[in-house]
């Protein structure tokens, strides 16, 4: 996917459906405002909820909490063409308050896998994931002790001030003389468990700095947030994801 | 014998040249000119409707609402708002009236009464309540206190909405199923070597082991489905406790000014009782001074000084006047003169706007109307202007009834608009209805609705005229001052007056009266006022009054000059010389508009044997009118009571009106019709210079006939154009003879002997006066003198009827020269 020429800070949505983009749209748009940003919209058609969707007699649990059949796959097609049309309003909505550029693509593949692939020429890449209430959350910023990270620092505070909202840092990793609301983790297993049972609305990261540096961690996080993850670094990651097994990282990107 | 013919065949003297113009004299007046005179601005000759009038104003039971009914001119408007306006000033102000929002159904909007001048101290201090809210809410609600409560709350539900989900997760994860996000919903899959089942290895697996995977994902949907389905419930407990920290908020701030406003309304329960209601309004509705904030102007001035209230969100707030009295030491009811009175401008009105294509409305769109302009006091309204407005006569009378005001549009009452609309609150109804009209719209209304005598229970009835007398004369000529005092007209001289007060006579029609169209004598003293400024005088002297008079007389009068014209020039015949046989002159007046004139009419008989019928041929082509067949008919019964009545009637005479186009009615030709048809019968000639007009009973009585005046003065404007020749003249009632008042010129040619106005008392006089013979009466051996015009008139008659009875017995052969008397 090419980002678009001489946008400042360019964000890239990646989402598996319009319900999970929703809640990224709704962040990004109170954080556009006034900013000199492009946008990128990805609609990706996961493959494990589409095999899983025709093992028989599967049902779905909708928000409301009603069961209903799971759908057939061409229903699932109906269903997700229209997300992408809705996305891509949404995302064109969006964009021209802002007054900003957008492009909109249509992939298959896992969520995570797909998002960081395309990310490629992106500032930011956000995994959408909806959300269940509408009370708000707080905006949760993800690093690795002791490296301060300053732009996702500034970008976190930026945004829980748009959101009005609070800004929690959660610190993996040494003990170290953070901000007042951050909070020291030993390992990223314990700042996963402490954020499953936050109200959380966005989590920032990056990709360069860790604790997260894997597209599972980064699923993991995700599946405990239960919210949408604003990741850094992410297409700087390429190389260094491809070559993680084979070549240690290099010492200064730690 | 002889000398009695002869003094039958001379010429009447007629009436002395003083009796045909009683002018009033200079000398009597007792002044130089108006200014040396105390003026009044009394109305004179009117105590009857005046104390109708100060009755309607003073008595204080309902429905003695008043009809003031009179001609136009007699100045009824001045009189009832002068005495109206005396009667209010006595009274105190009424209450003021305000329409505020019904927050429980807003389309009831309240009306709320106030003491005088509280309605506009009401509305400022809702508009200040509005504008300090507006600016202190926001401020409040941005308060570090505020935002900590309001995310401890988030925070706390937010806990209660994770955590469940969070247990749930781990939960499945423990179990080995995986949680999947749909675009409808969650989907629940086991997963087998680290990723969720796929179709082809579910399919592959045991039926025991898919039965148990099956169960597993089953027991944990039902699980998901329950946490899910309590997300609303607490959504809604959410929302309770958001709207109960905005109103514990927002009530310290809405109590304590609301009750700045109450202390300034102690004494007004229902003051009170509205507060409550705001403060309860405002406090569940605190969002609204939240968003009016966020819509901040950029202008030049600062943000405290901005009025919100001004801003639609707030108009719940505002206090609509329907009417307010300032409170001052000239304070007094009000008296109020809608010219205009439809139903919309009477009773109010709902007006609306359009939002979005809509036409929507609030009760700050209640417009008032006169009735509540009026209230507690006087409302004045002409009569036909109101009863030609659609709808406003019966909202009038409904609001009488009633006693109170409510507001109908008329829209909505046609069904021609269906859009949202308001019941407000009808307002009480303490009025005086002060109906100003004709004396014949009064009588339809009597006649055709029962409602109105109920309503109007008084009638103000304007006298037309006023007697001459000498104390009613001077009075007369002090109204005559005043009004030159209060136009700033040029004071007149006793001359002009003394001519201003002959025209108010001649206005009456009647010398032993003065009319009280004082508007048309006004008329003619600002007109003399013009040429009296015009010629440089500083005095309106006669000669002003007579020119202004004369104009008028002369605008008015093309028609008639072209009229009189067709005359001169034979277009219409009309004899004023020699004599004629069944031919008579008849006068008629015609008017056109304001100005009235008379003009000859020649009118002819023709008789035959028959039937005995007269023959109004202006009724039998239905250009007669039904007075004047009445006329024709009393003839009828004047001639059979009169004349041979030991035989049949065995007359045919048929009458008409020559060259007469237009319809003809009233009784006034009666006699000159009487003296045609005698003429005919007695073959006697009519002397073509007199002219006729009276009308006639069955006993040959002349009668009394309106427009005297005009009437002589057509007939001598014909003569006059011909050549006055001393020989002419016009026969007229002797019960007409107090109406005379007739121009100067024709007194003078009367003065000279040129002409003549002769009183009659009976056709038997007429008919010696147009034929110079006798009319003879009957003597005892019942026969009439012979060679007079009955005994002619007799015989003739007889005649026919013996003609008749020949014709009867089939005797065909013409009767025998003796027959023929």
């Amino acid at each position: 996917m090419t980002a678009p020429p001489h946008a400042e800070t360019r964000i890239l949505i990646g989402a598996g459906s319009f319900a999970d983009a929703t809640a990224a749209l709704k962040i990004i748009g109170r954080l556009a405002e006034g900013g000199n940003v492009a946008f990128g919209g990805l609609l990706i058609e996961d493959r494990d909820m589409l095999n899983i969707c025709q093992i028989p007699n599967q049902r779905v649990v909708s928000a409301s909490g009603t069961l209903v059949f799971a759908p057939n796959p061409a229903q699932l097609r109906t269903v997700l063409e229209a997300d992408a049309k809705a996305f891509q309003r949404s995302l064109a909505e969006v964009a021209g308050l802002a007054g900003a550029a957008w492009s909109f693509e249509h992939s298959i593949g896992e969520l995570v896998q797909q998002s960081l692939t395309a990310s490629a020429g992106w500032d930011i890449v956000v995994v959408g994931h909806r959300s269940v209430h509408p009370m708000r959350g707080k905006i949760i910023s993800l690093r690795a002790a002791p490296v301060a990270d300053d732009a996702l620092e500034a970008f976190s505070d930026q945004l829980a001030r748009a959101l009005a909202t609070d800004h929690l840092v959660f610190s993996v990793g040494e003990q170290s003389d953070g901000p007042p609301q951050s909070h020291a983790f030993a390992d990223l297993g314990g700042a996963l468990a402490a954020l499953a049972r936050l109200n959380v609305q966005a989590v920032l990261l990056d990709l360069a700095h860790g604790p997260v540096r894997t597209p599972d961690q980064l699923r993991q996080v995700l599946e405990v947030a239960r919210c949408p993850l604003f990741v850094f670094g992410a297409a700087a990651s390429g190389d260094q994801l491809e070559h993680s097994t084979q070549i240690p990282p290099s010492p200064k990107r730690r | 014998m002889t000398k009695k013919k002869s003094k039958a065949e001379s010429l009447p003297t007629g009436l002395a040249p003083k009796v045909l113009r009683m002018e009033c004299d200079p000398a009597d007046l007792g002044f130089e000119t108006t200014a040396d005179l105390r003026s009044t601005h009394t109305m004179i000759g009117q105590d009857r409707a005046i104390d109708a009038i100060n009755l309607a104003a003073s008595i204080t039971h309902k429905d003695f609402n008043i009809y003031v009914l009179g001609r136009m001119g007699m100045g009824r408007h001045e009189t009832v708002s002068k005495l109206i306006s005396e009667q209010a000033a006595d009274r105190p102000a009424p209450s003021d009236w305000v329409y505020v929002n019904n927050f429980d159904a807003p389309h009831k909007p309240n009306a709320m009464q106030l003491a005088a001048g509280s309605a506009s101290l009401l509305r400022s201090a809702m508009q200040d309540l509005v504008d300090d809210l507006a600016n202190e809410i926001p401020a409040l609600f941005e308060s570090e206190e505020y935002q900590t409560q309001r995310r401890a709350t988030e925070e706390e539900f937010g806990q209660r909405h994770e955590e469940p989900i969070a247990e749930f997760a781990e939960r499945a994860a423990k179990e080995g199923v995986a949680l999947l996000r749909t675009p409808m919903g969650f989907m629940l899959a086991a997963i087998i070597d680290g990723k969720p089942i796929k179709p082809e290895v579910y399919e592959a697996l045991a039926p025991e082991k898919r039965r148990e995977i099956d169960a597993k994902v089953e027991r944990l949907q039902d699980q998901l489905a329950k946490v899910l389905r309590h997300g609303p419930q607490l959504e809604k407990e959410y929302r309770q406790r958001i709207e109960e920290l905005h109103a514990g908020l927002a009530e310290r701030v809405v109590s304590l000014r609301v009750k700045e406003v109450a202390d300034q309304f102690k004494k007004v329960a229902e003051v009170g009782i509205y507060l409550e209601k705001v403060r309860q309004d405002m406090i569940s509705n605190a969002e609204l001074f939240l968003v009016s904030k966020e819509g901040t102007n950029n202008g030049p001035f600062p943000e405290v000084i901005r009025k919100f209230h001004l801003e639609p969100q707030f108009d719940r707030y505002a206090v609509n006047i329907m009417v307010s009295h300032e409170v001052s030491k000239d304070v007094a009811a009000p008296v109020v003169s809608e010219d205009l009175p439809t139903l919309h401008h009477l009773t109010g009105r709902i007006e609306h706007i359009s939002e979005m294509g809509t036409l929507v409305t609030n009760f700050t769109l209640i417009k008032p109307g006169a009735l509540h302009r009026a209230n507690g006091g006087f409302l004045v309204l002409d009569a036909v202007r109101l009863l030609s407005e659609p709808y406003a006569w019966e909202a009038l009378k409904r609001s009488l009834q009633s006693q109170s005001i409510s507001i109908t549009s008329l829209g909505d009452r046609l069904g021609l608009v269906s859009t949202v609309s308001l019941e407000p609150d009808p307002i009480p109804l303490n009025l005086r209805v002060v109906l100003i009209g004709d004396r014949r719209l009064h009588m339809l209304l009597c006649l055709l609705d029962p409602e109105f005598n109920e309503l109007f229970k008084l009638q103000a009835d304007f006298e037309d005229d006023l007697p001459r007398t000498a104390k009613n004369t001077s009075l007369m000529a002090r109204v005559v001052a005043g009004y030159a005092q209060q136009e700033n007209l040029h004071p007149m001289s006793a001359a002009a007056v003394a001519a201003l007060l002959d025209q108010a006579v001649r206005l009456a029609d009647d010398s032993k009266k003065f009319t009280l169209q004082l508007g048309a004598l006004k008329d003619v003293m600002r007109e003399a006022d013009h040429y009296a400024g015009q010629a440089g005088k500083d005095l309106i002297t006669d000669a002003d009054i007579a020119e202004a008079i004369t104009q008028a007389d002369r605008r008015a009068s093309r028609i008639q000059e072209r009229l009189q014209e067709a005359v001169t020039r034979k277009t219409i015949l009309i004899d004023t010389a020699g004599s004629v046989v069944g031919q008579v002159n008849g006068l008629s007046v015609v008017g056109t508009g304001q100005h009235y004139f008379g003009r000859p009419s020649r009118i002819t008989a023709r008789v035959r044997m028959g039937a005995g019928k007269v023959i109004d041929i202006e009724r039998e082509v239905e250009l007669g009118g039904p007075l004047h067949s009445k006329g024709v008919l009393i003839l009828g019964g004047f001639l059979s009571s009169r004349y041979a009545r030991d035989v049949p009637m065995s007359l045919h005479a048929s009458l008409v009106f020559e060259q007469s186009y237009g319809g003809v009615d009233g009784d006034s030709a009666s006699s000159a019709e009487l003296y045609a048809l005698l003429s005919a019968l007695s073959g006697v000639p009519i002397r073509q210079g007199l002219a006729v007009t009276g009308s006639v009973n069955q006993n040959g009585e002349v009668q009394a006939i309106g427009g005297v005046n005009e009437k002589i003065e057509g007939f001598f404007d014909t003569c006059k154009a011909r050549r006055l020749t001393g020989e002419q003249g016009v026969l007229i009632p002797a019960a007409n003879v107090e109406h005379l008042m007739l121009r100067h010129d024709i007194v003078e040619a009367a003065r000279a002997g040129k002409f003549r106005v002769i009183a009659i008392k009976t056709i038997d006089e007429g008919i010696e006066a147009l034929t110079g013979r006798e009319a003879g009466k009957r003597k005892r051996n019942g026969a009439f003198p012979e060679g007079s015009i009955n005994a002619l008139v007799e015989a003739q008659l007889r005649a026919f009827a013996e003609n008749r009875r020949r014709f009867a017995k089939n005797d065909l052969a013409p009767p025998k020269p003796e027959d023929m008397t």
